[in-house]
């Protein structure tokens, strides 16, 4: 990542913590994130978010929509579905082949998106 | 393995000049790399596979991307045996290429008969030569059909459909299917492993009996003749068959069947197993033994197997780097041969294709798959797992598969999910 990436990427993942600065301490999610975590990298997380699109591409009865969700919302949905303590098939396998860190690029990369009409 | 190269002014004669305009003017098909131009991405099938890819590959531009299909539009195989049982229109089945066009991709209607691997072009079967920077073969499944004495494709057409191709095929069985008196008798006869969509024929029995059963026809029975000894969500299916289609449906294993089938009598409508036993049905649905799609064994890239061989990271031929083989033609370890998870294979392809031809930033690969069965309205299953890139093959990381002891709810919840993912999943592949 380029550095002026770099900083935009850090300033976003600030702004969606609620902070204005990247040192702004986040707001507490109900599953911790770990210490010393990076910054959430969107581009990365948009990588990610194309194998949510099988399944969650639109508002339809059976699986959400995502998209203009709250990053602490989505980061602490699938940090309770790696953990096991929220239950789905798909979402628990898939939450587990994610990384700590990978979770938060997903999760801030559909925060980012406006949501669906 | 090579067509002879066609002079320019054949091309530039078949109307073909827009497409092939850059490497025509040097009378070659030679890479559009080496002119400057956008790397040119062929891809080989618009099913599942093959239009994620391009829709996917063409995302974020750089890369001139054309494919190229028989036909005018895709039958999804997915939600067709719902058609069957009838809960799903026809209509809705028909995927259009409209929005792959408007995405900036080139449609050409034509069939890939040879591929020039030294020369990178592919030979459509009017002899049009179309050029490649990279190609994606997306082709699917063909039938063996020298493996059962007595099936050929005109019978299937007409007489005994194998309907595993959905198209005109599904609807003769259905046809056939609403024919069908009360006490009438249907065989639906299963291939070994491997084939396209392991769940599929289990689901295609269910929903036939939902058909028959919801059309008063109790009396009428299915015979499920299987070349194998057990198969994909057994457990669930039979569970879910003695519960909703009590005394409908016999499935006949390989300890009956001989573990396949040596003949069809299409004018008895009998199907004799390897055992001997000859079995009748007042329709019979056959499933033939399965391979790659004829353009994914073009070239000696199946080798001498039945499917071509693929690298875990990137769905590139074992055997050519340029060219990509995707879903059920692919030999890529564990994955199930499914549109999901031909679906998954396109993204990881698609994103280390534009890192290797544009230099786009390079992601791991990622895949998953689920397949969900209909066993009755109201009841559905699943089976899926995520897999990830080994250094052999495509790997199971963690697989999951429902409970018999589940809830009514959660099966409720399960048939939902599925009806939003086939939405969901068609705009994904064709926009």
């Amino acid at each position: 990542m380029t550095p002026a990436a770099f900083l935009i990427a850090a300033a976003f993942a600030a702004l969606l913590r609620g902070g204005v600065f990247p040192q702004a301490a986040p707001e507490p999610l109900q599953a911790p994130a770990p210490a010393a975590e990076a910054a959430p990298d969107p581009e990365y997380g948009a990588w990610l978010a194309e194998a949510c699109a099988a399944c969650h591409g639109g508002a339809t009865p059976g699986v959400p929509a995502l998209e203009g969700r709250s990053f602490a919302e989505l980061r602490a949905a699938l940090e309770a579905y790696a953990s096991g303590a929220r239950t789905h098939d798909q979402m628990g396998v898939v939450a587990r082949s994610l990384t700590p860190e990978e979770r938060g690029h997903v999760a801030a990369w559909f925060a980012g998106r406006p949501a669906e009409p | 393995m090579s067509s002879p190269l066609r002079p320019a002014s054949a091309l530039t004669r078949r109307g073909f000049g827009k497409l092939t305009l850059g490497a025509a003017a040097f009378g070659l098909a030679t890479p559009s790399l080496a002119q400057g131009a956008a790397p040119r991405l062929v891809v080989v099938g618009a099913g599942p596979g093959g239009a994620t890819l391009a829709r996917y590959a063409a995302q974020g531009g750089g890369l001139s991307v054309t494919l190229i299909d028989e036909n005018p539009h895709h039958i999804t195989c997915p939600f067709s045996n719902y058609y069957l049982g009838g809960l799903y229109p026809f209509e809705d089945l028909v995927q259009g290429f409209d929005k792959l066009k408007a995405a900036g991709i080139e449609i050409v209607q034509g069939r890939a008969a040879d591929l020039d691997r030294e020369g990178k072009a592919v030979i459509l079967a009017d002899g049009t030569r179309v050029p490649y920077d990279a190609l994606a073969l997306a082709p699917g499944i063909d039938f063996k059909w020298d493996a059962v004495e007595g099936y050929t494709p005109e019978i299937a057409e007409t007489l005994i459909p194998h309907a595993y191709k959905a198209g005109p095929q599904t609807q003769l069985l259905r046809a056939q299917l609403d024919a069908l008196e009360d006490g009438g008798t249907v065989v639906v006869a299963v291939p070994g492993n491997p084939y396209r969509c392991p769940p599929g024929p289990y689901e295609r029995v269910s929903l036939i009996a939902h058909l028959l059963k919801s059309t008063g026809r109790t009396r009428a029975k299915i015979l499920l003749l299987d070349a194998k000894s057990s198969f994909s969500k057994q457990a669930l299916f039979e569970q879910g068959w003695t519960r909703h289609y009590p005394g409908m449906i016999e499935w006949v294993p390989a300890e009956f069947t001989g573990g396949g089938f040596a003949s069809l009598d299409a004018g008895a409508r009998t199907v004799t197993g390897l055992s001997g036993e000859v079995f009748h049905g007042d329709v019979i649905n056959f499933i033939p033994p399965q391979k790659a799609g004829a353009a994914a064994r073009l070239a000696g890239l199946a080798g001498e197997g039945d499917w071509a061989p693929v690298l875990p990271e990137t769905l590139q031929s074992a055997h050519d780097p340029d060219i990509l083989i995707l879903g059920d033609a692919a030999a890529q370890g564990d994955m199930p041969k499914s549109a999901f998870s031909a679906n998954s294979q396109a993204k990881s392809a698609a994103a280390a294709l534009r890192a290797r031809l544009l230099g786009a930033r390079a992601f791991p690969a990622r895949y998953l798959n689920t397949c969900w069965s209909l066993i009755e309205v109201g009841d559905a299953v699943k089976i899926g797992a995520t897999y990830k890139a080994g250094a052999e093959k495509i790997e199971t990381a963690e697989p999951f598969i429902s409970e018999t002891g589940e809830s009514a709810e959660t099966r409720k919840a399960t048939e939902a999910e599925a009806y939003a993912w086939y939405e969901s999943f068609v705009r994904d592949v064709w926009g």
